[in-house]
């Protein structure tokens, strides 16, 4: 995203809530202003701010900041609770397009029913492998796929274990 | 490029972590849970240190907006009051009646803190009838009937939908200011009765 706003050149503002992503999130989005060929464009203060560890300090800096700057576009994905309503609101009464992900089931129904797109559960995986068509994304999701089949085939194997009253697979998993 | 500047290094890093601290839950080895708990304990650390950095930053930021007087200044000018004023009250000097604890401190974070934050809960209220009014609509028959019971399920969980109907109501209470892992910090802050709902 960072790389397309700076072939764009379009403003691109990330408000971070954890202190220790800040200097990740400068690193990814100086490296895609980097990439487009226009390092000079890249302000690691102003545009990549911390807002607040708190709940609501982060999501009212965050509406004001997007009330101020009037954004054209939102993207949200990651993990919200329940600032993810204020946030969408916010951006629909300015008139944003916005993009809501989240793996938290309880948030979902506010992003489906506050943005023009959302992503659910797993999609907020697969939508940058999908878009992006890179090999080692796509990859890395075949690699989640394959987690997810082994861990269904140590569930059957230990609810047909359990049922016929062994518990060999507990004492494997156990050693 | 030189070795410690490789993207692949911190991406090599974080899946090990991640598999350290994953495995514990599905493989029972005490002295590897024990292990991956230390490592939770030095990310504690981490994070405390980072905490200058996110100090720096804010300083650096709204300091140049509010002296360039630029588009909000006072905004930032009044996060800057803010910050370095609870900084300060935070610092622990006992003599002076600072730090965490203390009368001014807890009178602070208990009838500002506090308030703001159930404030700002409460205020999601309306957010969710703006919403609702917005995209709530029965364009299809599943659609109605998802509204139908979307609101009798709204209705029993709330004393007018009892009121309306007696036979009406859940029954599972939630006490939605206790949650079942209970600390001192928690527990003061819980007990205050302007302490919002935890988050959810």
């Amino acid at each position: 995203m960072a790389e397309k706003c700076a072939e764009l050149g379009t403003r691109l503002y990330v408000p971070v809530r954890q202190l220790v992503i800040w200097p990740i999130a400068v690193e990814l989005a100086e490296t895609g202003y980097k990439k487009a060929g226009r390092p000079e464009d890249f302000n690691p203060t102003e545009q990549v701010r911390y807002l607040s560890s708190d709940q609501f300090g982060f999501s009212s800096n965050y509406m004001g900041w997007m009330w101020r700057e009037r954004a054209a576009a939102n993207i949200m994905v990651g993990a919200y609770w329940a600032e993810s309503l204020q946030l969408a609101e916010t951006g629909a009464r300015i008139g944003t397009i916005q993009v809501g992900g989240t793996a938290n089931i309880h948030q979902i129904p506010f992003f489906v029913a506050a943005c023009d797109y959302a992503l659910i559960g797993e999609e907020i995986f697969c939508a940058g492998a999908y878009l992006s068509k890179d090999a080692e994304m796509i990859g890395s999701l075949a690699g989640q796929d394959m987690g997810k089949l082994l861990g269904i085939v140590l569930i059957l194997l230990g609810v047909i274990f359990v049922t016929a009253g062994s518990d060999i697979l507990t004492k494997i998993l156990s050693w | 490029m030189a070795w410690y500047r490789r993207v692949e290094i911190p991406i090599i890093l974080t899946a090990v972590f991640c598999l350290f601290q994953l495995v514990p839950y599905f493989v029972v080895v005490p002295a590897w849970e024990s292990a991956a708990k230390d490592f939770v304990d030095w990310d504690a650390v981490m994070e405390t240190f980072a905490l200058f950095i996110g100090f720096t930053t804010l300083l650096m930021l709204h300091g140049r907006i509010a002296s360039q007087r630029r588009r909000g200044w006072y905004w930032s000018a009044w996060i800057l009051i803010t910050m370095i004023g609870y900084t300060l009250i935070g610092i622990p000097i006992p003599a002076l009646g600072l730090g965490k604890g203390t009368k001014l401190f807890e009178a602070i974070r208990l009838y500002v803190l506090t308030p703001l934050s159930g404030a700002m809960y409460a205020s999601l209220g309306f957010w969710i009838a703006s919403a609702a009014y917005r995209a709530f609509r029965a364009r299809t028959l599943e659609a109605g009937v998802l509204l139908l019971s979307g609101t009798l399920v709204m209705l029993a969980n709330a004393p007018i939908g009892t009121a309306i109907w007696p036979r009406l109501h859940a029954d599972k209470k939630m006490d939605l200011r206790r949650s079942e892992h209970v600390d001192d910090e928690s527990e003061r802050h819980w007990s205050s009765p302007r302490s919002p709902s935890p988050r959810g």
